[in-house]
C-alpha cells in the first residue's frame, strides 16, 4: 500500500485506464494505473517510449487528445477533487495555477509570434485581477527566478530568438508563476546538453524548497531519477510494474524489468545483468533483449514476458497483479510472489521479495 | 472520403468521355430539324433541350467531356512532367545555377497565366486542340516546380538522403532511387488538382472564343453559343456549366482525400 | 521597421525587372503578330494612307530601333496612341485602371476578410457537419469557372431581382442628380462584385481553414491550455498564429484575381484593364495592349510587395531571416 502520511495525499490517481484507436481499433495503452503524490514529495514516473507515462502525465490536466479516451471508472483527484469530473471553468482554473505542466519540446511548445513575456504574463492574467504592466512585472521576476540573465530585455524577445535551454526556462518560468501545488514535469530535460540539464534540475529542486511544491517528474533517464526522486514509479506496457522509494529500488530491484534498466546503465549494478559473457570473453554491455512492443501489439498476460529472462508458463496466461515487497514497495510480477512465499518458508535473512537470476 | 468513393467518381470522370459515343442519344453535329426543334428547352426528348442549330445538347455536352477530359489530362500530364524536371533541377544544381533558376520562376509565377494565354492565342489565331495542350501545359508547370523544389530542398537535408550522399550514390540514382518516390504523394495531390483549374481554364478559354474551335466542342465552347442568349435559352450555359462543375469538384474533393488527414485539436468543439 | 528598407530596395528592383520583363514580352509578341497599326485602321482606307502612316510613325523601322524609341517614351510617360480610339493611349490607360480598381478593391478586400473568417470558423469546426457542408459549398465556389459563376448570378440577380448586368453606368447617367448617380454606380457594381467575391471567399476559406488546422496541431496550443487560458483565447492566438500563410497566400493569388477579373469584365462588359486589353489585341491596338501589361503587371508587383511588407509585420519570425514559410496548399 502507499506509505502512510500525516495528511491525505494531494495528488491521488486511481485505475487509470485510456484507450487510443490505432488504426480504428481501441488499445488500452494505460491499464488500472494507481498512485500518488504527497505535498511537497518528488515522485518519478519511469519508462521508456509506449510506456504509457507521457499520456498519463497529459491525462493528468485532461489534454489528451480528443480521440483518446478516459476509462469510467478512473479517477484523478487532487487535493479532495476528482479532476476528470470538472465543469471546463473550475478545470481552466486549475490549470496554471494549482497544476502546472512543462513540456518536453521546448522548440515548439511556446507560441512563435508572441514575445516570451507576454506569454507568461498571460497565464497571470488568466487566473489573477493583476493588470498588463503588474503582470509583465511578474513575468520579468520570474524569469530572473529562472535565471535568465538580462531577463528584462529577454522578455521582449520571440522563442526563435532564444536557445533551447533558455525557452526550457521560458516554460518552466511560465509553469511556476503562480506557485502551482504540483509541478507535472514531462522530460524537462531530454532535449537539453548535458550542462544545461543540470541547471534546470537544479531549478526545480530549488522552487520545490522555496513552495513546498510536489513534483511529478517524468522520464526515462535513470540519473535524473537519483537525483531528483523521493518515490519513483516504473512502467512498462501501460502498466506500472514496480513503486518503491529510490534507495530501495536502486538497490532491491524487484521487478526484472527494472533490473534489467539498471543493469543497462554501464557502472551501476553490473550484477543484476542478466547477459551472461563466455568465460574467457570480456565483460559485456547488459541489454534487455528486444525491443518495446507498439502499442496494440502488447503480449497477452505480463507485457514483458517475451522479453523476461525468467518468465515461465503463468506469465503468458494472466496478468500479474501489484504484490507488496516492502512496507513502499510492490512489484507486478509472479516470481515475485513466489520468491516471497518462498522467503518465508526458508530462511528469514533472506531477502524479501527480490528476484535472483 | 472513403477508398470506394474515390474509386467511384474517378470510374465516372474517366468512364463517362469514354463511353460518351455509345450513351449519347444523337451525334452531336447533327442538326436534326433546324426548323422545328431549333432552341428548345429541356424535354423528356431532349434533356439538355437543344440549341440554335437544332442539336441536342445532352449529347453536345457528352462529347465535349472527351475534349476536356483529354485536354485537361494532356496538358497535366506535359506540365507535371517540366515542373518535376526543372524542380528537380533547381534543388540539385549548384548553387549559382539553383538561385537562378528560382529567381526565374519567381518571376515565371508572378505573371497571370490567364492573361499571357489570352495574348498568345489572340496573336497566334485560332488554335488546334494539341497547340492549345502545349500552350495551356506550358504555361502551368510554375507551381508544380516550385512545390517539387521546396520538397526536394527539405528532403535533401534529411539524414538518409545525407547518408546516401555521404557513402558517395551519384546524384542521378539518388533521384531517381531515393528521392522520387518521397514526391510520389505530393504529385499525385498536384495532378489533381491542376486537372481541376486545367477544366476550367479551359472552359474560360473556349468560352471566350479562343480556344477549342468548331467543329469540335468543349463545355466551354458551348457555352459560348448560348452566351448571347444567356437568360432566354439558359440551358446551354446551365449543363455545359453544371458538368465542369461537378467534374472540376470531384476532382478538387479527390485532390483533398489524397493530402495525409490531421488529428482533431482540443481547441476544436 | 527600418531593418525592412534594404529588403525593399531590392524588391524593388526586382518588381521593376517583372513589369520591364512583361512589357518587353508584349511589345515583341504584338511585333510578331501579323499586321500593324496601320493595319488596324481596316480595309476601306487606301493602302497608301496606310503606308504614309507607317511612314509617319516608324513602322518600317527595324525591330531594335522600335523597341528602344519605345522604350524611351514609356520612361518619359508617353505611353503612345490608341488608334482604336483615336486618342492618346495614357488617358485611355488610366480610365480602364480606375476601373478595374473600382471592381477589384472591394472585392479582394471582403474577399480576404469573409474568407479567413469563414476559414477560421470551419477549422474550429472540423468534421463536423457544419464544416463539411460549408466545405462543400466553398468546393463548389472555388470549383467553377468564374464566367459562370457570373451567368448564375446574372440569371438570377438580373431576371429575379432587375440588378444591372452589364457596364458601369445607365444610359441616362449623365442625366442624374449625384444621388442618383451613387446609386446607380453601386447597382452596377453589386453583381460584378458579388461574383468575384464568392471566387475570393472560395481561395481564401480553404487556405485559412488548412492553415488553422495546422496550427491547431502544434504543441503551443497545448501549452496555452495547461497554462489555464480560456478556449476561445487559446482559439484566438491560434489564428494569429495562422495569419501567415493566408497573407502569402493573398500575395500570390493576386495575379490570379487580377486575370480573372478579365473574365468577369467580359461578362459584365466592365471597362477595366482587361476588357481595354482584349479590345485592343483584337484591333492591333499596340500601345494599349504593352500600356495594360505595364500596368497590369505593375498593379501585381505592388500587391505582392504589401503583402510581404504585412508578412514580415505578422510573423516576427521572417523579420530575423528565418526559412520561407509557405502555406499547405495551393
Amino acid at each position: 500500500m502507499t506509505p502512510a502520511y500525516a495528511s491525505p495525499p494531494l495528488l491521488d490517481v486511481q485505475s487509470l485506464q485510456i484507450d487510443l484507436p490505432v488504426g480504428g481499433v481501441p488499445v488500452r495503452a494505460v491499464d488500472d494505473l494507481s498512485f500518488t503524490v504527497a505535498r511537497g514529495e518528488t515522485v518519478c514516473l519511469v519508462g521508456e517510449s509506449g510506456s504509457g507515462k507521457s499520456l498519463t502525465a497529459l491525462s493528468l490536466l485532461r489534454l489528451l487528445p480528443p480521440i483518446a479516451r478516459i476509462g469510467r471508472a478512473s479517477r484523478i483527484v487532487f487535493d479532495g477533487t476528482d479532476i476528470l469530473q470538472l465543469a471546463p471553468e473550475p478545470l481552466r482554473q486549475l490549470r496554471g495555477q494549482h497544476v502546472a505542466m512543462v513540456f518536453q519540446e521546448p522548440m515548439t511548445a511556446l507560441n512563435p509570434v508572441r514575445r516570451v513575456g507576454s506569454q507568461i504574463a498571460e497565464v497571470v492574467r488568466a487566473h489573477t485581477t493583476r493588470r498588463s504592466a503588474e503582470a509583465w512585472e511578474d513575468a520579468v521576476r520570474m524569469l530572473e527566478a529562472v535565471g535568465i540573465a538580462d531577463a528584462a530585455a529577454r522578455a521582449r524577445q520571440y522563442p526563435h530568438e532564444l536557445s533551447g535551454g533558455m525557452r526550457q526556462r521560458v516554460m518552466l518560468a511560465m509553469a511556476l508563476v503562480l506557485r502551482p501545488q504540483l509541478l507535472i514535469a514531462d522530460e524537462p530535460t531530454t532535449a537539453l546538453d548535458v550542462t544545461i540539464q543540470a541547471q534546470v534540475l537544479d531549478l526545480l529542486r530549488a522552487q520545490r524548497v522555496a513552495s513546498q511544491m510536489a513534483l511529478l517528474l517524468i522520464t526515462h533517464d535513470l540519473g535524473v531519477v537519483a537525483e531528483m526522486a523521493s518515490r519513483v514509479l516504473v512502467m512498462y506496457g501501460g502498466r506500472l510494474v514496480e513503486e518503491a522509494p529510490v534507495d530501495v529500488l536502486f538497490s532491491r530491484p524487484a521487478h526484472p524489468y527494472t533490473q534489467g534498466l539498471l543493469a543497462a546503465v554501464p557502472g551501476i549494478r553490473q550484477d543484476l545483468g542478466h547477459t551472461r559473457a563466455a568465460d574467457d570473453e570480456a565483460p559485456r554491455l547488459a541489454t534487455i533483449p528486444g525491443t518495446v512492443p507498439a502499442l496494440g501489439a502488447f503480449p497477452s498476460g505480463c507485457a514483458f514476458r517475451d522479453r523476461c529472462p525468467l518468465a515461465v508458463a503463468e506469465c503468458a496466461s494472466e496478468v500479474p497483479a501489484l504484490h507488496q515487497i516492502g512496507p513502499a514497495h510492490r512489484a507486478r510480477c509472479h516470481l515475485v510472489r513466489e520468491a516471497r512465499s518462498e522467503a518465508h518458508a526458508t530462511s528469514p535473512s533472506h531477502e524479501q521479495g527480490a528476484v535472483r537470476p | 472520403m472513403t477508398r470506394r468513393t474515390m474509386l467511384l467518381l474517378g470510374l465516372v470522370v474517366l468512364g463517362v468521355p469514354l463511353a460518351a459515343p455509345w450513351i449519347a442519344p444523337f451525334d452531336p453535329e447533327l442538326q436534326l430539324d433546324i426548323v422545328a426543334l431549333r432552341s428548345l428547352p429541356p424535354s423528356s426528348a431532349h434533356w439538355f433541350g437543344t440549341d440554335s442549330y437544332s442539336r441536342d445538347v445532352f449529347s453536345r455536352v457528352l462529347h465535349g467531356s472527351r475534349v476536356t477530359l483529354s485536354i485537361a489530362l494532356a496538358a497535366v500530364s506535359l506540365l507535371l512532367l517540366m515542373g518535376t524536371a526543372y524542380g528537380a533541377l533547381t534543388a540539385l544544381a549548384p548553387r549559382v545555377i539553383s538561385n537562378a533558376l528560382r529567381r526565374a520562376l519567381d518571376l515565371f509565377l508572378s505573371v497571370p497565366r490567364i492573361l499571357v494565354l489570352l495574348a498568345l492565342s489572340a496573336f497566334i489565331g485560332p488554335l488546334a486542340v494539341w497547340q492549345l495542350v502545349l500552350l495551356v501545359g506550358f504555361t502551368g508547370w510554375f507551381a508544380v516546380a516550385r512545390q517539387v523544389t521546396d520538397a526536394l530542398d527539405a528532403l535533401l537535408v534529411e539524414d538518409f538522403a545525407l547518408a546516401a550522399r555521404a557513402l558517395g550514390v551519384r546524384s542521378s540514382r539518388l533521384v531517381w532511387r531515393h528521392l522520387l518516390p518521397h514526391l510520389l504523394p505530393l504529385l499525385a495531390v498536384s495532378a489533381t488538382f491542376a486537372v481541376a483549374s486545367t477544366i476550367a481554364l479551359e472552359t474560360t478559354l473556349s468560352y471566350l472564343g479562343m480556344g477549342v474551335q468548331p467543329p469540335e466542342a468543349s463545355w466551354g465552347a458551348i457555352m459560348r453559343d448560348g452566351a448571347s442568349a444567356m437568360t432566354s435559352e439558359w440551358w446551354m450555359t446551365l449543363f455545359p456549366g453544371l458538368a465542369t462543375m461537378a467534374v472540376t469538384m470531384a476532382c478538387n474533393a479527390l485532390g483533398d482525400a489524397l493530402r495525409p488527414p490531421r488529428a482533431a485539436s482540443q481547441v476544436a468543439s | 521597421m527600418l531593418r525592412l528598407l534594404p529588403g525593399l530596395a531590392t524588391r524593388l528592383l526586382q518588381g521593376l525587372i517583372v513589369v520591364f520583363t512583361a512589357a518587353t514580352l508584349a511589345f515583341i509578341c504584338l511585333e510578331l503578330a501579323p499586321g500593324d497599326q496601320a493595319t488596324a485602321l481596316g480595309e476601306q482606307v487606301p493602302l497608301a494612307v496606310r503606308e504614309r502612316v507607317r511612314a509617319l510613325r516608324g513602322l518600317n523601322d527595324p525591330l531594335p530601333v522600335q523597341y528602344l524609341r519605345w522604350m524611351r517614351d514609356i520612361v518619359r510617360g508617353d505611353f503612345g496612341w490608341s488608334v482604336s480610339q483615336q486618342r492618346p493611349a495614357l488617358p485611355v490607360l488610366l480610365e480602364a485602371s480606375t476601373n478595374s480598381l473600382m471592381l477589384v478593391a472591394p472585392a479582394f478586400v471582403l474577399s480576404l476578410g469573409l474568407g479567413m473568417l469563414l476559414g477560421a470558423w470551419q477549422a474550429v469546426h472540423a468534421g463536423t457537419w457544419r464544416d463539411r457542408w460549408s466545405g462543400r459549398l466553398t468546393l463548389a465556389v472555388y470549383s467553377v469557372p468564374e464566367f459562370w459563376l457570373a451567368f448564375l448570378l446574372i440569371l438570377f440577380g438580373h431576371g429575379q431581382l432587375g440588378l444591372p448586368a452589364t457596364g458601369m453606368v445607365n444610359d441616362m447617367h449623365a442625366y442624374y442628380g449625384l444621388l442618383d448617380r451613387l446609386q446607380d454606380r453601386l447597382a452596377h457594381l453589386v453583381l460584378p462584385v458579388i461574383t468575384v467575391t464568392l471566387v475570393g471567399i472560395g481561395i481564401f476559406s480553404r487556405y485559412q481553414r488548412s492553415s488553422l488546422q495546422d496550427v491547431l496541431q502544434q504543441p503551443f496550443v497545448r501549452t496555452a491550455l495547461a497554462g489555464g487560458l480560456a478556449t476561445p483565447r487559446v482559439r484566438w492566438l491560434a489564428w494569429r498564429a495562422a495569419l501567415l500563410p493566408v497573407l502569402t497566400v493573398a500575395g500570390l493569388v493576386l495575379p490570379a484575381f487580377v486575370a480573372g477579373v478579365v473574365v468577369i469584365e467580359q461578362v459584365f462588359l466592365w471597362p477595366g484593364l482587361g476588357h481595354t486589353m482584349l479590345m485592343a489585341i483584337a484591333a492591333r491596338d499596340a500601345d494599349v495592349v504593352t500600356g495594360c501589361v505595364i500596368i497590369g503587371s505593375s498593379i501585381t508587383v505592388l500587391g505582392a510587395l504589401l503583402t510581404d511588407m504585412l508578412r514580415v509585420l505578422v510573423d516576427p519570425r521572417l523579420a530575423t531571416g528565418v526559412s520561407r514559410i509557405e502555406p499547405t496548399e495551393r
